[in-house]
């Protein structure tokens, strides 16, 4: 079959953040990902902080 | 039989979203919202937010809780915030364009690890063979990825 299933039916649409919301979870996410990336960019990662 | 259909109307500029579909056609994910809205709906809502931006930027690790599979990495949980019960089982393939929901539920703060829930453990272990098949398939060229790696093309059933 491999149809595409419809994500905008009115029930799941009751269940989407509001446009305000969505830009909250988008801008956290993108924060969070900037910041991994700097520090790997400065070689830090999780074992590092283990370790102190 | 079973097998993955995506989601149409999602963004889909970075990453396509999945689903295993059961026997009767309804999306596993469907299910997974049908029996929890009553009772979650906030986390729920943050979860589809968090589908939708993983549909506009990728989907980048920092959208999922990575347990410590031991045999395969791909397999992750979608949750609203670190600190909170609900669990939704998926699978992240490696090159961030392509997501498959599974199920999940409710991981109550009194167990130490999904294993201990029988339903999230039917839904984990459920997971981690449609990985396993997905895979498979893939190296035997029965599945393989659309020109833009957003879609996964051929036999998506998964008996």
């Amino acid at each position: 079959m491999n149809e595409e299933n419809d994500y905008s039916s009115e029930f799941i649409k009751s269940l989407l953040p509001s446009a305000q919301q969505q830009k909250k979870i988008d801008a956290l996410i993108l924060i969070a990902a900037k910041i991994k990336a700097g520090m790997k960019a400065k070689g830090w990662n999780k074992s590092r902080f283990a370790e102190k | 039989m079973r097998e993955i259909s995506s989601f149409k109307r999602l963004f889909r500029e970075a990453c396509s979203i999945y689903s295993v579909l059961e026997d009767d056609g309804i999306p596993k994910y469907q299910k997974f919202l049908n029996e929890l809205h009553s009772d979650y709906t906030e986390e729920l809502i943050n979860i589809n937010g968090r589908i939708k931006s993983i549909g506009k930027y990728g989907a980048l690790e920092d959208y999922f809780k990575l347990e410590e599979w031991k045999h395969d990495e791909r397999i992750c949980c979608l949750y609203d915030e670190p600190d909170s019960e609900l669990r939704l089982f998926c699978v992240r393939f490696e090159n961030e364009k392509i997501v498959v929901l599974g199920s999940g539920g409710p991981k109550p703060k009194s167990i130490r690890a999904w294993q201990d829930d029988l339903k999230l453990e039917r839904e984990g272990n459920l997971i981690i063979t449609i990985s396993d098949i997905l895979r498979k398939k893939i190296e035997l060229n029965l599945i393989h990825y659309s020109h833009d790696s957003l879609k996964l093309l051929g036999d998506l059933n998964i008996p």
